[in-house]
Parts: structure tokens; C-alpha cells; sequence
């Protein structure tokens, strides 16, 4: 059944949404000026750009906008920008619930794929389709032993399960633009587009300040992720560390611009050292020997689950990759933070 | 002569079973895998149609450990594990003596002869694992689930669920660290315990961990920290996590004890040193070694204690076996 108006404006990535704007795309953008503006100033608004709030009337207009928002985020190409954005509307879209009677919460969620009951009372859904949610990791409240588990069965407060959503909306979104991000032909949009998109991406570079490349800076240990600072610091005291610990400190040091030679004396304290093997190794991963392929660094979700993330606090607690860690704590420390790159920092001695 | 005890121990095993004991659902898609003692060399990647050529294959090779794979494949013989074609794995929560930690430091248990209070330790973790968190908390059905004794130091339970056979690894790992607690937010539960009258009665009897905290606390006694010490079980997260593990094929012999890998349906009364020794009649002639960190252990008939150290005994060949391969005794023939 389709979502009604209201609904539809305030929420509206709703099943059947896509419907509506249907052939809308950033080519033909400007032929629609109105959903150009509102989609514009939504995404000013939602980064802190503007003040200037223009909330559509029209159930049409508010999907077409949201839509619209997401492609042009997208088409800056600032994966920076994509994650504000999406975080911005998932803080939105938990505020707008509270407003709203649990009942509607069923519907959000499941045009977001999560299937759930609710009693009244709370929200429960089988432990299987709990287990197969992504991205709830970095949630403590959202994780499975601070909840009610019986039975096969997890249940949810209305609060905790409003955060659900927001958590599981902001993984989507993210996703989505990405993807967007990757299949995106500047040469297909419309001139008037682009020039509102280039302004947006100037502005939120201005405010938020240039994007750190980390390679064109000389590493900063003290503001390394806590798990890289681990390793390095268990490779020191002559220890052998597992292979995907050696597998992170190596791509992380080649992606912030070290020479092999440099990340080989991060290796030459291990127990089994041999100069000839870790740096063919080494080689190897930085692209340099066979395939040419370069190994990336591996998402925090893969070390938490290869048991080489060692922390979970402060900053931790909200990252998805370990090179963002080091860019955050970089921006920090540019800004005076004097706790920039100590989480976790007790557990290091 | 010691190493003729051992091979005649497994060849009659392999000649005298029905091959029907060896079988595990989806078999055919099952990867095999053969390790020699001396942990040199692993063969892998073979498959076998039917449980008979399984039966033969054991018979004709070296003694060896038998693993199969916890997944089942389209091509489980394929060497390229990215063409096997992958269709789902079994959960397996693998509960050894070393992964208790009231045991992982005594002597005996590091040289693997346990005794009877070690033996109800690891049982009662195991016990509690299947009751309390898979069947209480998580669910599944008493049917799908498996008990095997090791064949040496412990158990594997396993959990054939056809709906969490493509489970993820980060799902894996979110039932892993609701077991053994990782993921707990202890300020969470400190607060709920902070709540007063009608409220704090309902923080408590939320069942999952909260409830299993507060039952453990009791009238108070045991703090928090404690109460989640003895609830949570230090299950090996790897077993769980890896999608493509080997783990030991059931009614095989382990080749560190010559015992057999069988499953447990009681759990309580099951006695690993009676019950998973190969029946057999034959005796032999053995020397025993050193056995003061093992007095007073019964392996079959065979009360250890000692007074029996440099002692020829003549004892059931599946008690020699296993002290001769945990070099508790030698061959005196």
C-alpha cells in the first residue's frame, strides 16, 4: 500500500517513494527548478551551510528533493561530504520519529529492509534478521547483550529501536551514495546542476576545512589509530603478531605515503624477521611486484571480526576505517585538541 | 612396536565400523581433510561420495586425524577454495580444557590426561552453552543441535540450522561476543541496578544477560564484575567465525589418543575415559612412565596412581593406545 502524503514528506525514502520520481535524474534536474532548489538548499541546511530551511508542501516535491539531495551529494565526489550528509539526515530522521507514534516506525523500517513486529509495547524482530543488520556495530546500546534476547526472539524499546533505525538509515544512505559516487558521469550533468554542486562542495570544504591528504604529511605516530599503534607497539617488544595485524600495519603505513624501506623497520624487532621475504612482502602489497594490484587498508568491520581492533572507545566507537582515524585526528590536532589520537590510549603499555 | 599397537588400534577401528557412523548430513559436499601425527603434512580438499568410500579410504592410509569441513560445497574437492562454490556452514562452539580458564594452567590438563573434576568443569560449561545460550537465548532447536566429544580434551557443539547455514561472519561474531560477554556495556547494567521499586524489578528480569547478571549477583554478594565472570564462556571465536573450517569427523579416532570422536547424547553421565575407548578385548604388555600429576585418573580399567610408575602392566589396547601417544607409557613386547 502506498505511504500516505504526510508520511511521504516526512519520510521520504518510503516503499513506493521511488515511484513518484520516477526518470528524475541530474541530466534533466533543471528542468524541475523548483525540486532544484529544495533539493539544494536541504543538503546547504542539513551540513550547516545555511539556515535557511524549505520544508516542500507537496508529497511529490519532498521525495523528488530528498532524491535529488542524495545524487547531488554524491556527484561531489567528497566521500567526507557523504558521510555528513548521511549522518545529518539520520539525526533528522530519529528526530522526526520521536515526533510520531511507534506505529509508524514498522513502515520506516521496513523500507529499509528491516522486518519487525511491535506489540504496543516494543519492537521485536527474529534474532536471524538481527544478526544479518549491518553497520550496528558501533552502537553499544544496539548490541545483542544490552538487549532482551529470549527464544530466538530480540526485543527492542521504542528509544533503542528509534536508534536502530537512524543507525541502519545512515548505513543505507552512505551505501547508496557511494554507489552513486562510483557510477556518476560528470559529462551527463546538467551545467546548471554542476554549478550548484561545485558551490556546495567549496563551501563545505571551506567550513570544514581542506580534506587532509595524510600522504603529502610526514607520519604522526601518537595520532596513528589505537590498533596500528598496538601492533607496531607488540612488533617493538620482539613479539610475533597474527598475520592480519602484519597485513594492517603494513597497508596502512604504505597508504600514508612510507616508503617500503621505511615500513620495513616497523617489522625488523619481529622474532622471525627476514630483511629478504618481508620486503618482498612488502613489495607486494604496495603494488610493486607481480599483479600491480595495491592491498587497501582493511575496513574496521574486518578487523573487528579478524580480531586485530583493539579498541572500541572515544573516536573508535564511530569509525569505519582506520585511515579516517588518522585524518580526524590529524583535523584534531590542527584544531588544538590535545586528546587528538589518544583513545584507548591506557591499554597501550 | 609401540608404533605396530597403534596401527594395528586404528586399522581394526576403521575395518570393523559401519560406515554408516560416519556420516553427517549434505556428506558429498563435505571437504575432507587428513593430518599424520607428526603434524607435517595435510592433505585436503578430497571429497567422498558415500560413507563406504570413506570407510575405505581410512582403512588404507597411515594413521591419521580426519577432519571435514564445517561448510558444504557445490565442488568440495576443488583446490581453488573461491570454486568450491560455497553454500552455507554449520555453527560449531568448540570447548576445549584450555579454554577454561579455571584449568588451562594445571599441570595434567596441559598434557591432556584430565581429571574427573575437569571433566565436570568442561561439561558443565558445555552444558550451560547449549541450554543457557543457544536453546534460552538464541533459540535454536535441541534437534539441530550436536554434542561431540573431541577425542581428547573436549567437546564441539554444533548447530545445523538450515535458516543460519549463510550466516555472516559479522553475525557469527555478534553471537560470539554475546557469549563470552566482549560486547557487554557494564555501566548499562550498573545503572538499571541504580533503578529503584517497579522499574528496577523489570530492568533485572529482562531476559537475556541482565537477568543472568542479576541471578548470578543474588542477594548481593557477588559483584557485577564477578557475576558476569561466571556467566560468560571463553568460547574459540575463531572455530566459530571461520565459514570454511576443518573440524574432527565424527567416529573417527584422534590420533593424540586413539579415542573416538563421538557423540554425546547424555551429556552428564558421559565418561570420555569409558565411553569414547575403543570397545575391544585384545590386551597388551606396556611400561608405564611417570605418573604423579595423574594419580588417582581411571583410563578404562586402568586406575593411574604413583606407585604403578616403571610398572609392566598388561592392560586393553585402546589404554595402551592412549598412554603410549600422551607418552605415558612405552611398548614392553
Amino acid at each position: 500500500m502506498p505511504a500516505g502524503s504526510e508520511a511521504l514528506k516526512k519520510y521520504p525514502f518510503l516503499r513506493g517513494a521511488e515511484e513518484l520520481v520516477e526518470g528524475l535524474s541530474l541530466t534533466n534536474l533543471s528542468d524541475f527548478p523548483r525540486v532544484l532548489e529544495l533539493a539544494e538548499k536541504k543538503v546547504r541546511y542539513m551540513l550547516g551551510l545555511s539556515r535557511e530551511r524549505d520544508d516542500p508542501t507537496d508529497k511529490r516535491d519532498a521525495v523528488a528533493a530528498f532524491s535529488a539531495s542524495l545524487a547531488m551529494a554524491s556527484a561531489t565526489g567528497s566521500r567526507r561530504l557523504i558521510r555528513s550528509y548521511a549522518s545529518a539526515l539520520s539525526r533528522e530522521l530519529e528526530k522526526e520519529l520521536s515526533t510520531d507514534a511507534p506505529d509508524i516506525y514498522k513502515e520506516v523500517a521496513a523500507s529499509l529492509g528491516v522486518p519487525v513486529e511491535f506489540d504496543g509495547k516494543e519492537f521485536r524482530m527474529s534474532l536471524l534478521d538481527y544478526l544479518s543488520l549491518k553497520g550496528i556495530d558501533n552502537e553499544p546500546d544496539l548490541l545483542l547483550p544490552q538487549l532482551k534476547v529470549e527464544r530466538g526472539v530480540v526485543y527492542f524499546q521504542v528509544n533503542v529501536f528509534r536508534r536502530l533505525i537512524s543507525t541502519v538509515f545512515r548505513r543505507t544512505l552512505v551505501e547508496k551514495m557511494e554507489s552513486q559516487m562510483r557510477e556518476l558521469s560528470a559529462a551527463t550533468i546538467d551545467p546548471k546542476v554542476k554549478d550548484a554542486i561545485a558551490s556546495i562542495s567549496a563551501e563545505f570544504s571551506k567550513r570544514r576545512g581542506e580534506e587532509v591528504d595524510v600522504s603529502s604529511l610526514s607520519p604522526i605516530e601518537s595520532l596513528f589509530p589505537p590498533c596500528v599503534k598496538f601492533w607496531t607497539s607488540e612488533m617493538n617488544k620482539g613479539i610475533n603478531i597474527p598475520h592480519q595485524a602484519r597485513f594492517l600495519v603494513a597497508t596502512f603505513l604504505l597508504s600514508i605515503d612510507m616508503s617500503v624501506d621505511d615500513v620495513l623497520k616497523y617489522f625488523s624487532h619481529t622474532p622471525d624477521y627476514d630483511e629478504r621475504i618481508a620486503r618482498y612482502q612488502i613489495e607486494d602489497l604496495a603494488g610493486q611486484r607481480g599483479s600491480g594490484k595495491k592491498y587497501s587498508v582493511p575496513r574496521c568491520e574486518t578487523l573487528r571480526t579478524s580480531g586485530v581492533c583493539t579498541c572500541r572507545q572515544g573516536l573508535c566507537q564511530h569509525m569505519t576505517h582506520p585511515l579516517l582515524y588518522y585524518k580526524i585526528s590529524i583535523q584534531k590536532r590542527l584544531n588544538g585538541d590535545p586528546n587528538a589520537g589518544r583513545d584507548c590510549a591506557g591499554s597501550l603499555s | 612396536m609401540q608404533e605396530e599397537i597403534v596401527r594395528a588400534h586404528f586399522h581394526d577401528y576403521y575395518s570393523g565400523i559401519n560406515a554408516e557412523r560416519l556420516y553427517v548430513p549434505d556428506f558429498p559436499k563435505r571437504e575432507f581433510g587428513f593430518l599424520r601425527p607428526d603434524k607435517r603434512e595435510m592433505v585436503r580438499h578430497l571429497s567422498f561420495h558415500d560413507v563406504s568410500s570413506l570407510r575405505s579410504y581410512l582403512v588404507s592410509i597411515p594413521v591419521s586425524h580426519v577432519y571435514s569441513s564445517t561448510a558444504i560445497y557445490r565442488d568440495p574437492s576443488n583446490k581453488d577454495m573461491n570454486a568450491k562454490g560455497w553454500e552455507g556452514s554449520d555453527m560449531v562452539f568448540e570447548f576445549d580444557a584450555d579454554h577454561v580458564k579455571q584449568l588451562k594452567d594445571k599441570a595434567n590438563v596441559k598434557s591432556g590426561v584430565l581429571d574427573s573434576s575437569d571433566w565436570s568443569l568442561i561439561k558443565e560449561h558445555t552444558r550451560r552453552l547449549v541450554n543457557d545460550f543457544l536453546v534460552g537465548d538464541f533459540g535454536f532447536n535441541q534437534k539441530d543441535i550436536s554434542i561431540n566429544f573431541s577425542g581428547n580434551r573436549g567437546f564441539h557443539v554444533r548447530v545445523s540450522s538450515k535458516p543460519y547455514l549463510q550466516l555472516s561472519q559479522e553475525g557469527r561474531r555478534r553471537l560470539a561476543s554475546y557469549i563470552n560477554g566482549a560486547d557487554l556495556d557494564v555501566d548499562l547494567i550498573y545503572s538499571k541496578l541504580k533503578q529503584r521499586g517497579r522499574a528496577k524489578i523489570i530492568a533485572l528480569s529482562q531476559p537475556g544477560w541482565m537477568s543472568k547478571v542479576a541471578k548470578a549477583m543474588g542477594d548481593g554478594q557477588t559483584s557485577v564484575e564477578e557475576a558476569i565472570d561466571s556467566i560468560a564462556l571463553d568460547i574459540d571465536e575463531n572455530v566459530l567465525l571461520d565459514l570454511h573450517r576443518l573440524i574432527r569427523h565424527v567416529n573417527t579416532l584422534h590420533a593424540s589418543t586413539g579415542m573416538m570422536v563421538v557423540p554425546v547424547r547424555d551429556l552428564e553421565n558421559f565418561v570420555p575415559y569409558e565411553d569414547a575407548l575403543v570397545p575391544c578385548d585384545e590386551e597388551v604388555r606396556i611400561r608405564l612412565g611417570d605418573l604423579r600429576p595423574y594419580s588417582g585418573i581411571s583410563i578404562g580399567n586402568l586406575t593411574l596412581s604413583e606407585g604403578l610408575g616403571g610398572k609392566e602392566v598388561r592392560v586393553k589396547r585402546s589404554v595402551a593406545v592412549f598412554l603410549l601417544l600422551k607418552g605415558l607409557a612405552q611398548s614392553s613386547d
